[in-house]
């Protein structure tokens, strides 16, 4: 994962992405125990193209490519581990990246959403291994509930939190 | 150790030593997508681990003593060496 991110921080350093945050299950990590993932989910805001309003994914394959990633279906594998770069796909995802707390990997330094980003996202997005993200963060009391509350309101998740507690969580707090 | 507590100590540790924890479970599954698991039934052969970069697995499905890698069992000379590096205390192997 070092040169992993070493390779994502000079692409940064470079300007062929802006800030960057870790999300997905190598981001729960960060706050929960570690779950076997095959790959890393990388959130990347980009600096937009001269007379384009049209976000391309393109400039950082060509530049890790040139750096020895190599292409595999949606991934690109670098220093070891198949990275999945994201652009932020709606208001939520802009502020994850934008809010992403300092952490670092071995020495290196790089940036993780927080816990309350992360639980958001993944009621937003609620696939079942999203759905149980969410407990495992309940579960280890990961995440502020004033925080999260706050995130859910400005994104219009409420009425989705209320129904994943009516389902998940009525009955199971004492 | 209860299975609650060992979920805490886990979710406690470095984001380093979870990245590291990662990365060998990621290892692991690619290793198992590769090879297969380590007995099949029908091979009455017995199937050494032949890793160069060889480990003592650290689960709790042992013995046998097995490779956390390839999950193959260990040779009697593994696990010999697994011993002089502190794994599996006297009297269990």
């Amino acid at each position: 994962m070092k040169a992993t991110l070493e390779a994502i921080n000079k692409m940064q350093a470079d300007g062929v992405i802006g800030k960057y945050a870790i999300g997905g299950a190598v981001g729960a990590t960060l706050y929960l125990e570690p779950a076997a993932t095959l790959d890393v989910d990388v959130f990347v805001t980009l600096p937009a193209m001269e007379g384009s309003s049209l976000l391309t994914l393109s400039p950082i394959y060509e530049y890790l490519v040139q750096h020895g990633g190599i292409v595999q279906h949606e991934h690109i594998l670098v220093g070891g581990w198949p990275i999945q770069f994201l652009p932020p796909a709606n208001e939520l995802e802009r502020e994850a990246v934008a809010e992403a707390v300092e952490t670092s990997v071995q020495g290196v330094p790089t940036r993780v959403m927080t816990a309350e980003h992360l639980v958001a996202i993944a009621l937003q997005t609620g696939r079942a291994k999203d759905n149980i993200r969410v407990l495992q963060f309940i579960e280890h009391e990961a995440v502020s509930s004033e925080k999260l509350m706050r995130v859910l309101v400005r994104h219009g998740l409420v009425d989705k939190w209320k129904a994943f507690e009516r389902r998940y969580l009525e009955g199971s707090r004492g | 150790m209860g299975n609650t507590e060992m979920r805490k100590r886990l979710a406690s540790l470095s984001f380093s030593d979870k990245v590291e924890i990662l990365e060998k479970l990621r290892d692991r599954s690619l290793a198992f997508a590769a090879a297969g698991l380590r007995a099949h039934a029908a091979d009455k052969t017995p199937q050494f681990c032949h890793c160069e970069d060889w480990e003592p697995c650290g689960c709790g499905n042992q013995p046998p003593y097995h490779c956390m890698w390839c999950c193959r069992d260990l040779t009697q000379a593994q696990i010999t060496a697994a011993k002089t590096r502190g794994h599996y205390p006297e009297g269990k192997g």
